[in-house]
């Protein structure tokens, strides 16, 4: 028996967490989608992240929101430094080098984090409180996460769409050689798109870390999620990301609730796993996302 | 060497060949005197010797499908778990034999290969290695929620019969089993190598499109491979059961173990035969020194430099030790003979 206020309570969960499981999936779809470069250590760099927000409250006593501030354009540096040392000497590599090369990366990043701070879980206490959204009582922090997730949408279109490094960066992943013959350097357009990725890991690391708790291996829990739905919601497309994370939000409260909290994981995958085969065989456009077919199903204009 | 290969006629005159080398000779040699490895040394080498040859029958599997096929499976934990598990399962809770047991794991791998690979295999480069995650983290947290029957996260202990158990615990005749179940593995890998297989596999690998215009069903022997891996992997995933009697989804449906797998094969020389033979008797015994020697926070570091120089590996060497050291890799190479998996042939 499904009750309707119940549900109301779980699908509004459901989006306020898939916004900040969008959050985290953001950059890794930006960096997917211009560079094709599967950063599987985008986990690793979200729990450090998670650590410098934590330390940062702790130590600092800054607010985890506001420490955004800090580590966001801390860790675009940080992403401009690991893909000059690291994805720049193996960007034309076969794939299975940037496998390699970002599974290394977590070894290095999981084993500093468990060398200096331990394995003990972190937890910041925010001092945020409740919120009664719709009639449905959340956690403040879910709440100013969704909100946040949905900003760095907005603020990385207009980027993306508004401005010379934007148009630079969607013409590289249009056509890297034809944008390179109009005097684009894509050096440098994956030097800044890659210090983008790192530095929307720097807004999602804090909202991540007043929700959840931090320990060295936390990131493995996202990273995979994180591909769920960048997958779904296409590469490079914020806005389906977006829809993307709150689906899956919504899906992962459901079966959680309703069901089980284990079987929730293996219901994405199955869902992962079925778009990437429809999208192989080319039942999903080359660049739409699912949601955009849906969308252009919806309206009658879909192409077959 | 190509053309020595490519007019071979029968498979008398191939195994002749094969075998007719000196360097052959040499690596019998080699394999004796390996013989003599667990009545000189302690039974600590010895158990890190069955640890390097039951991950080598993994890293061995692997290569087939992910070194001569260039699919880059990293799901092939998913094999060495299902075997594990049933093995361990049947034993124990329906005292089923350890053979029967042991075939029923190998064929539900079979099973699920098929069924895996059918719709992934139409999944090109980063998103055939994503897709096969996913059915390791899948089944990683379905071996949790059936906890009834896998005895989820508190794990389940296997115990075996009588027999197989003070089989395992005698080190020096463990040590002889594990190694010609290695051995074994290291004949198949060569047949596969040099069979029709083979040659389809490296021909996918290197242009799938080109492979498909020439008339080779590319879905079908990426399968046959996947098949094939699949079912030396769960061998080897009950023969580990055997050996630990300790199982838990974390160790069995583990990614850490799926890339451990591609990283033996990539370290020794990817595509290669000598290639896993060499990873894993460079890799497993610097892992297990990192893991049980050091431990807490000096295996972190010793992690971290693990990390570091898995970088460097892939940024400088990415051909692997045996490509990478000509001196002892072309030797290496011309014992196993062998394709350098560059060559245009």
């Amino acid at each position: 028996m499904v009750q309707a206020d119940l549900l109301v309570q779980i699908v509004i969960f459901g989006i306020l967490t898939g916004g900040v499981y969008a959050l985290i999936a953001m950059g890794l779809s930006l960096i997917f989608g211009v560079m094709d470069v599967v950063n599987f250590a985008h986990g690793a760099y979200l729990m450090l992240a998670m650590y410098s927000s934590y330390f940062a409250w702790s130590i600092l006593g800054i607010d985890p929101f506001l420490s955004i501030l800090l580590v966001a354009p801390t860790f675009f540096v940080f992403g401009v430094i690991s893909e000059r040392l690291v994805i720049h000497p193996i960007i034309d590599e076969p794939d299975f080098a940037q496998i390699f090369a970002t599974v290394g990366l977590i070894w290095v990043f999981e084993n500093t984090a468990h060398y200096f701070w331990g394995a003990d879980p972190r937890g910041i206490s925010s001092g945020y409180g409740g919120v009664t959204v719709l009639g449905v009582t959340v956690q403040e922090v879910r709440v100013y996460g969704f909100v946040i997730a949905v900003l760095a949408a907005v603020g990385m279109y207009f980027l993306l769409e508004k401005t010379k490094i934007g148009l630079a960066i969607r013409a590289t992943a249009q056509d890297k050689d034809a944008a390179k013959l109009m005097g684009m350097s894509s050096e440098k357009v994956y030097m800044i798109t890659f210090g983008l990725g790192i530095g929307l890991v720097g807004i999602a690391g804090p909202v991540v870390a007043t929700i959840f708790s931090t320990t060295p291996t936390v990131g493995a829990n996202y990273v995979l999620l994180a591909f769920v739905v960048v997958v779904l919601g296409g590469l490079g497309n914020v806005f389906g990301v977006l829809w993307a994370g709150i689906l899956i939000g919504i899906v992962d409260a459901m079966v959680a609730f309703y069901y089980e909290p284990t079987l929730s994981a293996p219901v994405y995958y199955v869902i992962f796993i079925a778009v990437l085969v429809f999208r192989a065989m080319g039942y999903i456009g080359e660049d739409g996302s699912i949601i955009t077919r849906i969308k252009s199903a919806a309206t009658g204009s879909g192409e077959a | 060497m190509s053309t020595q290969v490519d007019d071979s006629t029968g498979l008398v005159s191939r195994i002749v060949r094969t075998v007719g080398t000196p360097k052959v000779y040499l690596s019998l040699v080699v394999l004796l005197l390996s013989l003599a490895i667990p009545v000189t040394f302690s039974s600590y080498i010895s158990h890190i010797f069955i640890l390097v040859f039951i991950t080598g029958i993994g890293a061995v599997a692997w290569n087939i499908i992910g070194g001569f096929g260039g699919q880059f499976s990293l799901g092939n934990a998913v094999f060495y778990g299902l075997g594990a598990y049933s093995t361990a399962i049947l034993v124990t809770d329906y005292g089923t034999g350890v053979i029967v047991a042991t075939a029923v794991g190998v064929f539900l791998s079979v099973l699920a290969a098929v069924i895996i690979g059918f719709p992934t295999f139409k999944l090109s480069g980063h998103y055939f290695a994503l897709a096969t995650i996913a059915v390791v983290e899948g089944l990683f947290y379905l071996a949790r929620f059936f906890g009834d029957l896998t005895g989820g996260s508190q794990g389940f202990t296997f115990i075996a019969p009588p027999w197989l158990s003070s089989l395992m615990l005698d080190k020096v005749a463990a040590f002889y089993i594990f190694l010609s179940f290695f051995v074994l593995a290291i004949l198949i890998s060569v047949w596969v190598r040099y069979s029709r297989l083979g040659y389809y596999l490296l021909a996918i690998r290197e242009d799938q499109d080109a492979a498909s215009a020439l008339g080779v069903n590319t879905t079908r022997y990426k399968i046959y491979g996947f098949v094939l891996s699949a079912a030396m992997t769960a061998f080897a995933g009950s023969m580990h059961a055997a050996y630990t009697t300790f199982l838990s989804p974390g160790a069995a449906f583990s990614l850490d173990l799926s890339i451990l797998y591609a990283l033996i094969a990539l370290v020794g020389g990817l595509g290669t035969i000598a290639g896993p033979i060499v990873g894993t008797l460079f890799m497993v015994p610097i892992q297990q020194y990192v893991t049980t020697v050091l431990g807490g926070n000096l295996g972190s570091l010793a992690y971290v430099g693990y990390g570091l120089l898995l970088i460097l590996v892939i940024i400088y060497a990415p051909e692997g030790i045996v490509n990478r050291l000509s001196a002892v890799g072309g030797w290496i190479t011309d014992v196993f003979p062998e394709v350098s998996p560059d060559a245009e042939d």
